[in-house]
């Protein structure tokens, strides 16, 4: 994928219907991306940093062959999507009330 | 963990603990034994005890050999050996009442320190709201210094949250004992015992230097991280797996309903017992198919939601890549974007699924190359080509295919030329074999190709000449054998009949051709059963129903495609559509199962279409009513023969079992 088809896949993501925003981290919660203001995606940042660390871990630790590779968490407000990798995450909100 | 290590380290103690005592009971007997009167018992067992090996003298052994007369001084010593320890193997022997003998004795003194009750739970402890800085980042916690210098006092609380970050490099699958998790800092030292962390020490304290500064990444850093190719790797990954969920998430939000007996199937309506066909959806990419035309499908045998599709070049944007092979998935309904993209130098006339590798798709190009993609690699470009040379095609490679077993598989190609090769997969710079096709000397320019069923050596080609042969790979006659001559211009379309019933229709084949008509051939015959003549323009493609055997697909140049039931009516097709607008059909096929059709067009359109269920499962009747249809058909050709040569007579009027020849050597009268 060059850098043209990246922009273009975040583009059509965030034009998804619903979908309020993007982020992209890197492994130490430093945003890479972020369609959100710097003050929310710092926040998301970390807090999903972590929670990802952990959840990745619960699940190394209830089997050791596995691993963690999709997260979805839905709240009454908005459906978070984490797709987590070695050394980044990309992490998508969409609302949930869209029909 | 640690529990083990504090029962091992407690073990060590009270060996030693043991060890020590009996040490001192030798003492203690030693310097006793030679004072007390001497029993005949106790002559012999000092000297036994100063000669003996300590090691083996079971002090409880000793006592009562000696008797009772042995000053026990271990209650005196004991509260000096094991000062607050939990040993609970004390031993206690019976209090003598001896007279007290007192003598020196320096005692071991050993001191054991406390042993720290360590415990931590697994829960994050958070950090109370109050104290946290408004302005400060959640980050910097991460990168919180701990190691030998960091006292609880320092810092003055004891539930701060100490991250221990695990190093990347370090956390891999079988490594289960690192939780990355938050900790009191008691706990924190102690593991720091239990792990070795030299790496991770170094790391940290960098990292705590140079933290408190670097919150962002500058631009630079995020443009080079972007152009990466661990990031493209991640993001092709990632992103499939995002616009996924984004496409079905609508549907999923019914579960969270709060009324309950919704129907979480009410998209799949089911159709209209008179309607033949339904419109399921439609596959097009803005970027890759535009102005493409669909040069080949396929589905996959082993993801049979996966359809993959071939498209001519882009004339209208030159620096977009020639050949471009797309994924689809129809699994998600309504994801508009394929699942993989694959490019090539030259555009791609042929495509084909591997039918034994589920990650592997060979292409043949328009320049004579055959190049293989694969799914597990995350690029777009081939894994392997064919070289280009005189031993391999130089031509168009109009027809693969994939024949044989899981073990014993070839492709097969076939180009323009005339020229059949076959391929092993694994190693594709040089043909295994190939042939020149040639019907009397006269070189095959081929367009389609078929293997008949689950057949490795005989097949069927169809020319450009609009003959149609049949030929072998191997034996005593290798090379074309039989030519079936009809067509008057080149044959687009070539299906065999591939339904297993109870009668066998293998010998029956479809072609289609330039010259506006489909007809039906059986291989042992050279004359055509039936013609159907219903088309006005050119027919592009014809294909037998993998499930019914007497349902077949044709589609043609003007937009039209016609679903034929031979059982129902053998002169006019069961459906016929033509699409709006001017679009011309391409190519056509069926999903595996029958259910589905597939037809791509000039504009790089794949249109999906559910087909009726009675279409789909034929009844046992309907292969004997094919039986009687061929009957039929014979019978008009013979007919026709009749009232055209009424003067060979005698040749004509034969029984059916004889026609093959008779009707050869009238074509032969006629020509």
């Amino acid at each position: 994928m060059t850098q043209a088809e990246v922009d273009d896949t975040l583009k059509r993501i965030h034009e998804h219907k619903g979908v309020q925003g993007y982020i992209i981290i890197n492994n130490d919660g430093i945003p890479i991306r972020t369609t959100l203001d710097a003050a929310v995606t710092q926040q998301y940042a970390a807090l999903i940093r972590s929670l990802t660390d952990k959840a990745r871990s619960a699940i190394r630790e209830i089997d050791p062959t596995n691993e963690l590779v999709f997260f979805r968490m839905r709240t009454r407000k908005h459906e978070i999507l984490i797709a987590p990798d070695k050394e980044y995450t990309l992490i998508v909100l969409q609302a949930t009330d869209v029909q | 963990m640690s529990n083990e290590q504090r029962k091992a380290e407690l073990e060590v103690k009270r060996a030693k603990l043991e060890e020590i005592r009996q040490k001192k009971l030798q003492q203690e007997k030693l310097r006793t034994a030679p004072t007390t009167p001497m029993t005949p018992n106790l002559s012999s067992m000092p000297i036994n005890l100063l000669t003996t090996p300590r090691e083996d003298a079971d002090p409880d052994r000793i006592l009562q050999e000696v008797g009772i007369r042995q000053p026990v001084s271990l209650p005196a010593s004991s509260p000096s050996i094991s000062p607050g320890s939990t040993t609970s193997q004390q031993k206690r022997r019976p209090p003598t009442n001896m007279a007290l003998q007192i003598c020196q004795q320096t005692t071991a003194t050993i001191s054991v320190p406390p042993k720290e009750l360590v415990t931590y739970s697994k829960e994050v402890q958070t950090i109370e709201s109050g104290d946290k800085d408004p302005a400060a980042s959640p980050i910097q916690h991460d990168h919180l210094q701990w190691d030998d210098e960091f006292q609880p006092s320092a810092s003055g609380e004891h539930n701060r949250l100490v991250y221990v970050t695990d190093d990347e490099d370090t956390m891999s699958l079988d490594d289960n004992t690192k939780p990355s998790m938050g900790m009191s800092l008691a706990s924190a030292t102690e593991l720091k015992r239990t792990r070795s962390l030299k790496h991770q020490n170094k790391q940290l304290s960098l990292q705590g230097q140079s933290s408190m500064i670097k919150q962002e990444l500058t631009n630079d850093e995020r443009e080079h991280i972007l152009k990466s190719e661990q990031f493209q790797d991640f993001f092709s990954r990632s992103s499939r797996l995002i616009e996924r969920s984004l496409w079905e998430s609508p549907r999923a939000f019914d579960i969270f309903k709060d009324y309950s007996g919704r129907d979480l199937d009410g998209q799949n309506e089911k159709m209209d017992v008179g309607e033949i066909i339904k419109f399921d959806r439609e596959f097009f990419d803005e970027r890759w198919t535009r102005h493409r035309i669909v040069t080949c499908i396929d589905t996959s045998t082993y993801h049979p939601e996966l359809v993959l599709a071939s498209y001519s070049q882009n004339d209208e944007s030159t620096h977009e890549s020639d050949g471009v092979v797309l994924i689809w998935n129809t699994k998600y309904k309504s994801k508009p974007t394929p699942e993989y993209v694959f490019n090539c130098q030259s555009w791609v006339t042929s495509c084909v699924f591997s039918k034994f590798h589920p990650n592997i798709v060979l292409g043949g190009t328009y320049s004579g190359q055959i190049v293989v993609w694969d799914t597990r690699t995350n690029k777009r470009t081939p894994v392997q080509r064919t070289a280009l040379s005189a031993s391999s095609h130089t031509h168009p490679v109009y027809c693969l295919q994939v024949i044989g077993t899981q073990n014993a598989n070839n492709l097969i190609s076939i180009s323009n030329e005339g020229k059949m090769c076959s391929w092993n997969i694994e190693m594709m710079t040089q043909p295994q074999e190939s042939m020149d096709l040639a019907y009397r000397t006269k070189p095959v320019a081929a367009t389609r190709m078929v293997f008949p069923g689950v057949e490795v050596n005989n097949f069927i080609i169809g020319s450009e000449e609009g003959q149609a042969y049949s030929g072998s790979r191997h034996g005593n006659k290798a090379g074309i054998q039989d030519s079936y001559e009809g067509h008057f211009g080149p044959i687009t379309g070539l299906s065999c009949h591939n339904v297993n019933g109870s009668v066998d229709f293998s010998s029956l084949f479809l072609t289609s051709s330039f010259d506006w008509s489909v007809k039906l051939w059986s291989l042992k015959e050279n004359k055509p059963l039936n013609s159907f003549e219903v088309n006005s323009d050119y027919v592009t493609d014809v294909r037998w129903s993998p499930v019914h055997p007497s349902v077949f697909l044709t589609c043609d140049i003007t937009g039209r495609f016609d679903i034929w039931n031979l059982n129902h009516d053998s002169e006019l097709p069961l459906l016929s559509t033509t699409l709006d607008g001017n679009v011309a059909l391409n190519k056509c096929l069926w999903s595996h199962n029958g259910q589905q059709i597939i037809l791509g067009d000039d504009q790089g359109k794949l249109r999906l279409y559910d087909v009726n269920e009675f279409l789909t499962n034929p009844k046992q009747d309907d292969f004997n009513k094919l039986s009687s249809t061929l009957q039929e058909f014979k019978r008009n050709t013979l007919d026709a023969f009749d009232d055209n040569h009424s003067t060979n007579v005698p040749t004509t009027t034969t029984n059916v079992p004889t026609t093959s020849t008779t009707s050869s050597t009238s074509v032969s009268h006629n020509s």
